[in-house]
């Protein structure tokens, strides 16, 4: 950190010229550097360099809060946003917690983003909450979110004003991703003309329609162009982000939901730990592997992948009515217990389930 | 809204930023009201640099992101561009979708190039007549595209056109020779050129703003051969996803890839045809339609979508382009694939 002027009344611009004459830039040249030295060869009074010193510890250093203390917190402030799903709910103990960063994994084309449709849906029509999609493959239209609209029962109008809820912003690289996450921090979002001085019914959950859920699908299509080329840059940028997207959830008090994608496990070395281990792994390589607090994979179920059968043109519209049938396993938790699995539908169908 | 961004989020040069937090500038607020040349004597940055840097901190401010209520409204009125295969469009949701990276995945000669082909007659069909009324541009790296077959689909869709709405005056305007003039083509000898056509696909747009599609038939060929270390090309490959996926947002394009087939080995020792490029690459394409045979019946199947679960229609590549299977037809379609599986619109071509 740099010295200003104003940071206490002793240090003026007078006072930081004269540190400067004897090399002193920052707030650390300032603590290494002995206040009585210094204060004979800068000729300043010790006594201001005295409060200085005290106004920038008294500022700098860190609290010490007990664990008790934190707890109650953790208690009162984290919130519960349940999914909409019972069984999902049932697997991930009530619903996706605040603070929280949770990976959901699974290959191309099994639900991952009607999942997250369905989920921020639900968010912002049943709990009233505000959602952050970001959505860097532009996979959000009017095509995937017809279907979950058309399975509503609300009328028009709610249904409306819980889509303006559900802010979408599709960023082109990582810079453009942390520059969204920072939406988050903004203490007020308005909601296009639904914005009439804030008088819904939903004022007492989140009367200042911050965010509370952040969906950021896929991550894995932002990062994996960073893996082009040996320079490493990708391993910091996993490290910047990881700490980022915790300390954002953390701070902000939201929920953070995170697709990856899944490669094919080195196969061999991986069957020890788990059944499910055995074929897949999270992409984006160890770094990332420890940093979502709860990593879910989503996995179609055998029976549900559709064998070329003979069929006639006019038959086509029958089959998508059908269900799918998603599985949906813990493969690692900070709170859950691992290997409980369950059967959901797919969520498309069971959104009339809300 | 204002906010206060740490300066290592704004993606300057490893050597920008570590100069920058050396001179103990972390935050845009330290940045904010300096004159580059200002920031340059207090950072030993070079003029040019700390103008970049002034630059991109001004502009940092954070605009007022869009909500799915304004993304639905805006698309309501995009139209598909339909491939004149009316189970197709059904299964595709009202045909090949703008704002969206399709792909086609299939054998050889199962009709990849023809359906790539039919689209860019018929993403010309005018706007008053049900269709987009753009342009086609055609990224060939295999050299599969034949102009003699654009022709046979122009001329049948002209009369189609001609034939339903015969007062319209911009029927009159769809003629064969405005539909050839309105395919632009490039041929790519390797994957850099591919990127480089990629990359130079925003100059192309703004002195032709009606392109409507973008094909690239194939993606797969020059990316399976030409690569020794799997991850660059994975890379590679979502970089050109994503400059294509945002290109086709701002612009309203319609993307179509075109994928090769390749041989999966499954743990239990049998094998399963699957689309070539990988597991990655799978996530890439918003939808996903892959071609087989069935009996001689050529079968589309969506592997891959937003709106519906997988399942699959039946086609036929004719001299007039990809078309319906009407029931009297399949029983004729049979026997003429009996004699030519593959290339079968030669025999009925006169």
């Amino acid at each position: 950190m740099r010295l200003t002027a104003g940071m206490c009344p002793a240090l003026t611009q007078d006072v930081i010229e004269k540190l400067k004459e004897c090399n002193i830039k920052n707030i650390l040249d300032f603590m290494k550097t002995d206040p009585e030295a210094l204060a004979m060869k800068a000729s300043i009074s010790y006594r201001d360099l005295c409060s200085i010193r005290r106004v920038i510890i008294a500022h700098s250093a860190a609290f010490v809060v007990r664990g008790e203390d934190l707890l109650k917190e953790a208690i009162t402030a984290t919130k519960v946003i349940p999914t909409g799903t019972a069984e999902l709910d049932r697997v991930l103990g009530g619903g996706v917690l605040t603070g929280e960063v949770v990976e959901l994994c699974g290959g191309w084309g099994v639900g991952k983003s009607s999942l997250c449709v369905t989920l921020a849906t639900h968010a912002a029509l049943h709990l009233g909450l505000s959602v952050l999609y970001i959505d860097p493959l532009n996979s959000i239209s009017a095509l995937r979110f017809t279907p979950v609209i058309e399975k509503l029962s609300e009328d028009a109008g709610t249904v409306e004003e819980a889509l303006s809820r559900i802010k979408v912003e599709s960023p082109a690289d990582v810079w453009g991703l942390l520059k969204a996450l920072d939406l988050v921090k903004q203490p007020y979002l308005s909601f296009g003309r639904f914005n009439t001085g804030g008088c819904n019914r939903f004022n007492s959950n989140n009367p200042s329609g911050k965010i509370k859920l952040v969906i950021l699908d896929s991550l894995a299509s932002i990062l994996t162009p960073l893996f082009i080329g040996s320079t490493k840059q990708e391993l910091g940028m996993i490290n910047q982000l990881a700490a980022a997207l915790k300390s954002l959830a953390c701070e902000q008090e939201v929920a953070i939901l995170v697709v990856n994608n899944v490669v094919q496990a080195d196969y061999g070395k991986r069957r020890k730990r788990n059944d499910m281990y055995d074929e897949w792994k999270p992409a984006l390589g160890r770094f990332w592997e420890s940093v979502p607090h709860t990593r879910l994979f989503i996995q179609r179920l055998p029976n549900s992948i559709r064998q070329h059968t003979k069929e006639l043109p006019t038959s086509h519209a029958q089959n998508m009515q059908d269900s799918m049938t998603i599985n949906i396993s813990v493969w690692k938790s900070t709170r859950l217990k691992q290997t409980v699995s369950m059967k959901a539908q797919n969520p498309e169908v069971n959104i009339s389930l809300f | 809204m204002n906010t206060n961004r740490p300066l290592d989020e704004l993606g300057f040069p490893a050597v920008v930023i570590s100069r920058l937090l050396e001179s103990d500038f972390v935050s845009t607020d330290d940045v904010q009201n300096l004159q580059p040349a200002e920031l340059g004597s207090a950072t030993g940055l070079s003029l040019k640099e700390s103008a970049e840097v002034v630059r991109l901190v001004s502009a940092t401010s954070i605009s007022e992101p869009q909500d799915v209520l304004q993304i639905i409204e805006d698309e309501s009125d995009i139209p598909h561009i339909v491939t004149f295969c009316e189970a197709i469009d059904t299964l595709l949701g009202g045909g090949i979708p703008l704002r969206a990276i399709t792909e086609i995945s299939g054998t050889p000669g199962i009709g990849k190039t023809q359906m790539c082909l039919q689209v860019c007659v018929s993403v010309q069909v005018p706007v008053s007549v049900g269709g987009v009324g753009g342009q086609a541009l055609f990224i060939d790296t295999e050299g599969s595209f034949t102009s003699s077959r654009i022709k046979d689909m122009a001329s049948h869709a002209v009369h189609h056109v001609q034939s339903i709405s015969t007062d319209n005056p911009d029927a009159a305007t769809f003629t064969v020779e405005s539909i050839l003039k309105g395919i632009h083509y490039f041929r790519c000898h390797n994957y850099i050129e591919v990127l480089a056509v990629i990359r130079h696909l925003p100059t192309l747009l703004q002195s032709h703003p009606n392109i409507r599609l973008v094909v690239i038939d194939s993606v797969a060929f020059h990316f399976r051969h030409d690569f020794s270390d799997n991850v660059a090309r994975t890379g590679l490959l979502c970089q050109m996803t994503h400059s294509l996926i945002q290109l086709a947002g701002s612009h309203n394009l319609a993307v179509i890839v075109t994928n090769q087939m390749t041989t999966k080995i499954e743990n239990s020792g049998s094998s399963q045809l699957v689309a070539a490029l990988g597991e990655t690459w799978g996530h890439c394409p918003t939808l996903r339609l892959s071609l087989h045979w069935q009996h001689h019946i050529r079968v589309a199947t969506l592997i891959k979508a937003p709106h519906i679960r997988t399942s699959s229609v039946n086609f036929q590549v004719t001299v007039a382009g990809i078309r319906d299977i009407s029931s009297g037809s399949v029983t004729q379609n049979m026997a003429e694939a009996q004699n030519s599986k593959k290339r079968k619109w030669t025999s009925d071509d006169s």
